[in-house]
């Protein structure tokens, strides 16, 4: 266990960046001697004994002082942070206390000469001596069994670095959803109302015409009030519930497998997880689903113990289905399966079960109607549903003719089997190997392409964790493997599959269940060490792939994804502001003016008064322009009066019009030409 | 305290009346002089008290106010209502606004004598915690202006002194939340520091403050109810949060407040640059003394080691950690002011490491070599840091106090004739303030005219000025902006102290 934390804390430290201390040698110290000398002898040498003045103002002790200036910027805690990603500090200084307390002298006196190298000018990597002290520090750390007491604070920290980490700027920017989200909860924050000045919606958000579930939105409203309408801002409350989420999965672990050891192996899985990490570092609603039916899974399983933690149980799995709506087709299948896991205890408690049911239909009732009564409750569904596809129906009724229309075929041939089929195809889908393991969601949006949904190495530890499961008779194994099954029965509905973010419930089976493998292949296996090594250095390849990739190459390549440049528009933009008529943006890249509202930003009331909008066919809800802006399809169906500011695709500006900036993608593509025309 | 009181140990009550009067000495000694000039929030700290003082109303007209807006900082008002009885003494001068912060600043080094002998139970560590604490480069930089951070230390060491002893003496818990909550009220950083140093204490000292319930109700209710004056004006108190904090800031906050965190543990910060605004430190030397860095290396490790560590000395631990908190919490960092509350641990540990040098048993002659280095070196600091603090720091810093104001209101104040309009300049921030301080200007009648751009006859401008009439009017402007022309009468160059060639103010009639 240490020595897999171990080898992901060492590379991590090892491959950070090292930032680079403030150039300190002879030639900066001896520059530094004459000013000081002439300001401080200039005020002194008035009036003054001469012996006096050269005793406060000696060479030696000016040198002095510069030399320990640069001395002492070698131990300078801010650098040793940047270079030990912060969390380094700690070993760093475990090791220094350790060595001075254990009067290691020949330690002592090579580390206190090292920093005086960097004064001679000789080359030497000091962020590198940090690093290897760090790690030292670290290993030593494990050594004197400080961490394997309780290693579960530092797989939560794990957690939170991996998911705070760059939070702002890796997803490379906002995409659509998130700044609509975002906006939605500084709307509420400032006038209790939502974008289109509904207020306090409960059912939903209308949003871009896609009634978003509102639990996100309130969720950011807090976040929004403390850091500001920005990324972080926005993604703050996911992250936040990620962390929680793995927190969770620990305590419910060491309940569904009564293993402490397992429940922190799947912790730690799911805390590196690619499928976890991709979700928990975006706005998506899905993140905050997956905290509250989790959280409602494990309260269900609390019941035994007390009865009356049904209820909150329930009331979370309601906030699960206001948060998302892939939780809608999830929630009444997990709860039957934990119906069943539990019907004795429920039986056995059935006032309090019938009292939580009843609470539960009230909360659910509302939404309910929504979801079915409504057309925009209907719409979104109906539109990504097989359901609603001919193909089945017009496919059976070619068989049928073939076949003469006989009773028999009716029946082989119905339409009912096709839509089966289709489905089936779909279910089935979501356990497609090559989605797991090789090569994740086909959408940019939702992995990282490239890598898998799990690691590799999962695959066997999964094998043998259902084995396990079955071989051993686990007490929960009914509830693991049902969750782990009726998990992929609602995202079957929709033709995308697999779809990791629809899917997302179905966390932290895998990773429960690989921890309990593993650790049941550790207690077979007669040569464990050689087991933990193969299985650890796996593990760590792996992730270290799938760090790099995330951070250094899915930014810039799959920039467009996440309507990068938008930022950038409204930030080009903005100086124009005060001096422009009407400012005309192109709506080529689509839902342009919800990145207007967040960047500039613009007062809700403002917008509420002055927003021009209209809905197509699907419901969905167009922004024409409000207050300055204007959004269009093409640059000639304007009207120009005053001066107008364009920002249009690279080579479609308006004749006449002069083009004064260029916002780019992080290739260096152009993606929008701002040009200014005034008439 | 009995310990005291016995005829036996009269030397060591001299002593510490000694230390005490040492630190006050260094405290109250040319104060009005150095540093050179009264700050703009100092002279507006004084006129706002000034005008409670004859009115009972600040500046702005507000009866008995709850926080000070001044330029538009609203800061808590204890800051202001504590320099009423000096300024009802001494009258409105630089002696009557400096003097609480030096005796509150004299008071603390007492107190951190009795904090220190609880902590390490010796006598030796105290005398030495409370010597250091008195000749604190640092600490001395407060204690010798009026900043309401001075006046958050004073408090806290207090309320933390009286608390630890609280657990003898039980009453004792009260004037210890009385204190903290004085203290909550004096500083912006306080209302993080107080939240953050009672949650450590309460987590420490949990066994023994529940022990007695009846108490800590009490002292629970002082708290809460001296955190009413900026929770009732919680937008105004938020205002300098959002100005300075880092959440605002463009960068994203966590790297941001970590790196500001550790920024104060730099030892470049501690021992060799100090801070980098100019009346926080003094230029050519640390916040403390370079001879300070090994006993406080000691100090902590001698306190890591300790197995079955006291209650008292992980609340220094925990002191230590909490103190840059408030600071790292805002922009700039390293800021020596926002995280004062370092100032009295590190003297602690200086005199803790000290204290186990010379009870270590290594060989005497080791021991006395060593002593003797660190005294050496520790001379050398001591008389540099006050060679440049009364020598060098009036000249050298005299921009950065806005020396100047006062010769320029007292020299305008006497020539100006009955009539005469005066235009001031506005360049170096805030002129009203030093007119109406140096001329001390009837608060009654500056609240009713409420105007910061013209009183009476005198007023302020920015980049230039028009004459309204022909009649002759007196100008002050910065040198560079006087025009070169012959007919120009120049009146007076105000320069800076002492021999100082640096031009602030030309006056000018035209």
């Amino acid at each position: 266990m240490k020595i897999i934390l171990l080898l992901i804390l060492i590379p991590l430290i090892l491959f950070s960046e090292s930032s680079n201390m403030p150039v300190c040698n002879t030639q900066t110290a001896l520059q530094a001697l004459p000013p000081r000398i002439f300001q401080q002898t200039t005020i002194d040498g008035i009036g003054q004994n001469t012996y006096v003045t050269r005793f406060f103002h000696n060479k030696l002790g000016i040198l002095g002082s510069e030399f320990g200036r640069c001395y002492l910027n070698f131990f300078d805690p801010v650098q040793v942070a940047k270079n030990t990603l912060y969390f380094g500090l700690i070993p760093w200084l475990f090791l220094s206390y350790k060595i001075l307390t254990l009067k290691k002298w020949k330690f002592v006196i090579p580390i206190l000469i090292f920093p005086v190298l960097t004064f001679f000018n000789i080359a030497f990597p000091v962020g590198y001596f940090h690093k290897f002290f760090a790690i030292i520090g670290l290993v030593l750390m494990a050594k004197v069994k400080i961490f394997p007491k309780n290693i579960l604070p530092l797989i939560i920290l794990l957690a939170i670095f991996l998911r705070f980490f760059k939070l702002a700027y890796v997803p490379v920017s906002l995409y659509w959803d998130e700044v609509s989200l975002g906006y939605n909860a500084y709307s509420i924050l400032k006038t209790g109302q939502d974008e289109h000045g509904k207020f306090m919606p409960f059912t939903n958000f209308a949003a871009f015409g896609d009634y978003k579930p509102p639990l996100y939105i309130y969720a950011t409203v807090p976040s929004v009030a403390a850091f500001g309408l920005n990324e972080f801002a926005v993604r703050f409350p996911s992250a936040l519930f990620g962390v929680l989420t793995v927190y969770l999965t620990f305590q419910l672990a060491r309940k569904l497998t009564e293993n402490r050891i397992i429940a922190l192996i799947a912790a730690l899985f799911l805390a590196i997880s690619p499928w976890h990490l991709q979700f928990s570092r975006g706005a998506f609603e899905g993140n905050l689903g997956l905290f509250f039916s989790t959280l409602g899974i494990y309260l269900f399983t609390q019941i035994q113990k007390n009865k009356w933690l049904l209820i909150p149980s329930l009331l979370s799995f309601i906030a699960a289905m206001y948060t998302f709506t892939g939780q809608r087709l999830f929630v009444p299948f997990i709860l039957l399966v934990l119906f069943i896991q539990f019907r004795k205890d429920l039986i056995k408690n059935l006032k309090t079960t019938i009292l939580a049911i009843a609470i539960f239909s009230i909360f659910f009732w509302p939404l309910y109607q929504f979801a079915t009564q409504t057309i925009e409750g209907r719409l979104r569904f109906d539109e990504v549903t097989i359901f609603k596809d001919l193909d089945p129906i017009n496919e059976s009724v070619r068989y049928r003719q073939k076949d003469g229309l006989t009773y028999l075929s009716d029946i082989i041939h119905n339409r009912r089997f096709f839509y089966l089929h289709e489905y089936l195809i779909h279910y089935f889908d979501a356990f497609n190997p090559s989605f797991l393991f090789s090569h994740g969601d086909v959408n940019p949006r939702l992995s990282i392409q490239g890598t898998g949904e799990l690691y590799y190495i999962d695959l066997p530890l999964i094998l043998a964790g259902i084995y396990f499961l079955f071989k051993l008779k686990a007490k929960y194994r009914f509830l693991i493997i049902g969750w782990l099954l009726i998990s992929p029965l609602g995202p079957a509905t929709a033709r995308e599959t697999p779809h990791a973010l629809r899917m997302i419930h179905i966390l932290p089976t895998f990773q429960i269940i690989a921890a309990f493998g593993a650790y049941h292949l550790y207690k077979l296996i007669k040569y464990k060490k050689i087991f933990i090594f193969v299985v650890s250095s796996c593990l760590l390849l792996n992730f270290a792939t799938y760090i790099h990739i995330y951070y250094s190459h899915w930014p810039t390549t799959y920039s467009g994804f996440w309507q990068y440049g938008y930022k950038q528009l409204v930030a080009a933009i903005k100086p124009h502001y005060q001096q422009s008529d009407s400012i005309v943006v192109s709506n080529y890249l689509g839902r342009a003016y919800v990145y207007f509202l967040f960047y500039m930003p613009i007062e809700p009331k403002d917008y509420h008064e002055t927003k021009d909008l209209f809905r197509d066919n699907f419901a969905f809800i167009h922004v024409n322009g409000f207050g300055k802006f204007h959004f269009i399809e093409s640059a000639d169906s304007t009207k120009i009066s005053g001066v107008t500011t364009f920002a249009m695709p690279p080579g479609s500006s308006p004749a006449g019009a002069q083009i004064i900036n260029s916002v780019k993608d992080p290739t260096g593509k152009v993606i929008f030409e701002i040009s200014q025309l005034s008439k | 305290m009995k310990y005291f009181l016995v005829k036996k140990h009269l030397g060591e009550i001299f002593l510490l009346v000694l230390i005490i009067f040492l630190a006050g000495a260094l405290r109250i000694w040319q104060i009005d002089k150095n540093p050179p000039a009264l700050f703009i929030d100092e002279v507006s700290n004084g006129y706002n008290a000034y005008s409670l003082l004859k009115t009972g109303k600040d500046e702005y007209g507000n009866f008995l106010p709850l926080t000070i807006r001044a330029f538009g900082d609203y800061n808590p008002a204890l800051s202001a209502y504590l320099l009423i009885p000096s300024i009802a003494v001494f009258g409105l001068n630089e002696l009557a606004v400096r003097l609480p912060s030096a005796l509150l600043g004299t008071l603390t080094v007492a107190a951190v004598f009795f904090l220190a002998l609880k902590v390490f139970q010796s006598r030796k560590a105290a005398f030495l915690s409370s010597f250091f604490l008195a000749i604190s480069p640092w600490h001395l930089q407060f204690s010798r202006y009026d900043h309401e951070a001075n006046f958050m230390l004073s408090f806290s060491v207090i309320g933390i002194t009286l608390l630890l002893y609280s657990v003898k003496k039980k009453s004792l818990l009260i004037l210890s939340a009385l204190s903290f909550g004085l203290c909550l009220n004096s500083y912006h950083a306080s209302k993080v520091w107080v939240p953050l140093i009672v949650l450590a204490i309460a987590i420490i000292y949990h066994k023994e403050l529940l022990k007695n319930k009846k108490y800590l109700l009490i002292s629970l209710v002082i708290i809460v109810i001296s955190a009413l004056p900026f929770m009732i004006n919680i937008q105004n108190s938020l205002i300098r949060a959002q100005s300075v904090g880092i959440i605002n800031s463009k960068e994203s906050p966590l790297p941001l407040f970590l790196n500001g965190y550790l920024s104060h543990f730099a030892p470049n910060f501690l021992f060799i640059e100090g801070d980098l605004i100019g009346r926080h430190s003094v230029s050519g030397m640390g916040q403390l003394y370079v001879f300070e860095l090994p006993l406080i290396l000691l100090g902590i490790i001698q306190i890591l080691k300790t197995k079955n560590k006291s209650q008292e000395m992980k609340f220094i631990l925990a002191w230590l950690i909490l103190a840059p908190i408030p600071a790292a919490l805002a922009t700039p960092t390293p800021h020596a002011l926002r995280s004062l509350n370092l100032v009295p641990v590190f003297a602690m540990l200086s005199a803790f490491g000290l204290n186990s040098i010379i009870e270590f048993k290594i060989p005497s002659l080791f021991k006395k070599v060593a002593i003797l280095a660190l005294g050496f070196v520790a001379f050398y600091n001591i008389a540099t840091y006050f060679h440049l603090y009364y020598k060098h720091e009036p000249t050298l810093k005299a921009a950065d106090w806005r020396y100047g104001y006062k010769q320029m209101v007292e020299f305008v104040n006497q020539v100006k004739k009955d009539g005469q309009t005066v235009a001031i300049t506005n360049y170096f921030g805030q002129p009203y303030i030093y007119v109406l301080f140096y001329t001390k200007f009837d608060p009654k009648l500056y609240q009713e005219l409420g105007n910061k751009d013209k009183i009476g006859n005198i007023e302020f401008f920015g980049a230039s000025w028009q004459k309204p009439n022909d009649q002759k009017a007196i100008l002050v402007r910065p040198a560079w902006q006087i025009p070169n022309d012959p007919k120009i009468n120049i009146m007076k160059k105000i320069y800076g102290p002492g021999q100082s060639d640096e031009l602030f103010f030309v006056i000018t009639e035209e």
